[in-house]
């Protein structure tokens, strides 16, 4: 193994830890639920691409990229749906959204 | 016969796991209707009786075949009364594309309890918790709060999802293999770094995918805005198979009883089990819809098994399988009571749908009574016996504070009862909800076999404890 490859082994595992919680950071602190989104999406990616060298051979490595991909696409899809009900993805204006609808169904209760 | 028995039997794991596949990928590109509906309670039946087989022909796994036929009969229930719900939630093509969605949810959580393969198990957990989302997506169609509820449990899905796999990729380079008796056999006598983490990951992972305290607001959320017909997939199912699949994942850390790690998994184990029974106790008590208070009353029940879990030996395994089954059993009878009662034209299930059902549905109500009674482990349910024996296994162990927990969770389960039969005997039903749907004959399966697991186990529960016996032997290694 050549030395540039030997240091990319080496830093695999630490740049594939860094990726996943900088994605997890990500979709936990943002406000966008699109960079929610893509934070979530990194975090899986990386995992994903750890899997596949550990696993190498193996058939779970195909499994965890359509997962990874269906995953994001079905957040894709449902984005879509909460820009329609609710005329934004920002976190503040679909929490006020929800806790409207909450108030009239207690009140119609 | 015999031979095509034996036939069935021996690929019994594999048709489980690959006929819900296959159904739901026929299911999403049909028009749903009559037939699509047959065909989806026909399969799911058909799969009940394969798991029951495989449960009864006692395999080389009680545990994974035991939580498949409880599975499978959760499933099968749900299926049949999910016929005259669906129709009125959805529209044909939404139907035939949702029954598909619930049985590759099946397929999925089966595989998550049968499979030996760590990877695997995570793999199916996040299939299982994606298509769980996307059914709950579909519910946006009649509730727009359905759609953020599945949003956040892709994120949830997703997020966990990657802890699970790169838990599962440490533990497979540490162990150089993926299944999981390999993998105990590799971490027990001396854990490497690598294999330590892995397991803590996988083991958040899966505490995640289950709902445990603190990390169940998305498990509620979903159950709350989740089609009805689909409720008992998503927000029993699911959960349930990540459950099992916590504990195979416990199992490898509590290889070595005596070792740090056993002990270190142990107090934490009983932490988040109290943890879980504080939390879904209060939440269901405070609860406003139906669905959100059988999903943190299942949150609870949890708990009382991740004590007995942690407590250790074949008496707290025994405890922890027993919990879960009759947990799962009436989270089930409220879920289909809360279909029967839900609004003409509401996507979510309100307490106030409760209001004076005995009186329109009074076998619909005195299930649900049943299941209210189940919840508060009163003696002659079958709850009794596993908060008993949890109490046991604290007690056995000298955790105090936990058994005192799930006591505590009876005495918070008995305001949840009280509120239950209170809005259904003492209360008229408003006209704003107006009356309880058509179609309450489809919904008897579920409830009866609720009622009766509650009941029956409650009044003797050997069958059920043998098979839990079984499988505690199994785990711990005990003769």
């Amino acid at each position: 193994m050549t030395p540039p490859m030997l240091l990319l082994a080496q830093a695999h595992l630490p740049l594939t830890a860094l990726a996943i919680v900088t994605g997890l950071a990500v979709a936990a602190a943002s406000r966008d639920l699109m960079k929610r989104l893509l934070g979530a999406g990194a975090a899986m990616l990386a995992a994903t691409a750890h899997l596949a060298v550990a696993a190498r051979g193996d058939g779970v490595q195909l499994g965890a990229i359509v997962l990874a991909l269906a995953g994001m696409a079905l957040g894709l899809v449902v984005l879509v749906r909460i820009r329609e009900g609710f005329g934004g993805v920002a976190a503040v204006q679909v929490r006020a959204g929800i806790d409207e609808d909450m108030a009239q169904a207690e009140r119609e209760a | 016969m015999s031979a095509a028995l034996d036939a069935l039997l021996m690929h019994g794991h594999a048709i489980l796991v690959l006929a819900p596949f296959a159904t739901g990928a026929v299911l999403t590109v049909v028009r749903g209707g009559r037939a699509a509906m047959a065909v989806s309670a026909g399969v799911a039946l058909a799969l009940a009786g394969v798991a029951t087989g495989l449960l009864i022909a006692g395999g080389s796994d009680p545990l994974g075949d035991g939580a498949a036929a409880l599975i499978a009969l959760i499933g099968a229930a749900t299926f049949v009364a999910a016929g005259p719900v669906l129709s009125r939630e959805v529209d044909a093509r939404t139907q035939a594309i949702a029954l598909g969605l619930a049985h590759m949810a099946l397929g999925a959580a089966f595989s998550v309890v049968t499979t030996p393969d760590m990877a695997t198990l995570v793999l199916s957990l996040l299939a299982a918790a994606l298509l769980g989302s996307a059914l709950t997506a579909l519910g946006a169609a009649r509730a727009r709060a359905a759609a953020p509820a599945a949003f956040t449990a892709v994120l949830v899905s997703l997020c966990v999802g990657a802890l699970g796999l790169f838990g599962a990729s440490l533990m497979l380079g540490a162990a150089g293999g993926g299944d999981m008796a390999a993998i105990a056999a590799a971490l027990a006598p001396s854990q490497g770094v690598d294999g330590l983490v892995g397991l803590v990951l996988l083991a958040v992972a899966c505490a995640a995918f289950a709902g445990l305290a603190p990390m169940h607001g998305w498990a509620a959320d979903m159950a709350a805005y989740t089609l009805h017909g689909a409720a008992g997939l998503v927000m029993i199912v699911v959960r349930l198979a990540a459950f099992v699949g916590f504990i195979r994942v416990w199992d490898i850390a509590v290889a070595e009883p005596q070792s740090a790690l056993a002990e270190a998994f142990s107090l934490g184990g009983a932490a988040l089990g109290a943890i879980c029974v504080v939390a879904g106790s209060i939440q269901a008590i405070g609860a406003q819809d139906f669905r959100r208070l059988a999903a943190h009353a299942l949150t609870a029940q949890f708990g009382c098994a991740l004590i007995g879990l942690a407590a250790g030996g074949v008496d707290g395994a025994i405890a922890a399988l027993f919990v879960v089954a009759t947990g799962a059993m009436t989270a089930l009878a409220l879920v289909v009571g809360a279909a029967a009662a839900r609004p003409q034209l509401g996507a979510t299930a309100p307490m106030a749908a409760l209001d004076g059902l005995s009186a329109q549905r009074p076998f619909i109500a005195a299930a649900v009574s049943v299941a209210a009674f189940g919840l508060t482990g009163a003696p002659l349910t079958a709850a009794f016996l596993g908060k008993w024996l949890s109490v046991e296994a604290a007690l056995a162990r000298g955790w105090y504070w936990a058994a005192a927990a799930v006591v505590a969770a009876s005495f918070a389960a008995v305001f949840v009862a009280g509120q239950i039969i209170e809005r259904m005997y003492f209360r008229e039903r408003s006209a704003q909800i107006g009356p309880a749907p058509a179609g309450a004959a489809a919904f008897a399966p579920a409830l009866l076999a609720a009622v009766a697991a509650t009941l029956v186990f409650g009044w003797n529960g050997a069958g059920p404890l043998d098979v839990a016996r079984l499988a505690a032997r199994a785990m711990t290694g005990a003769p």
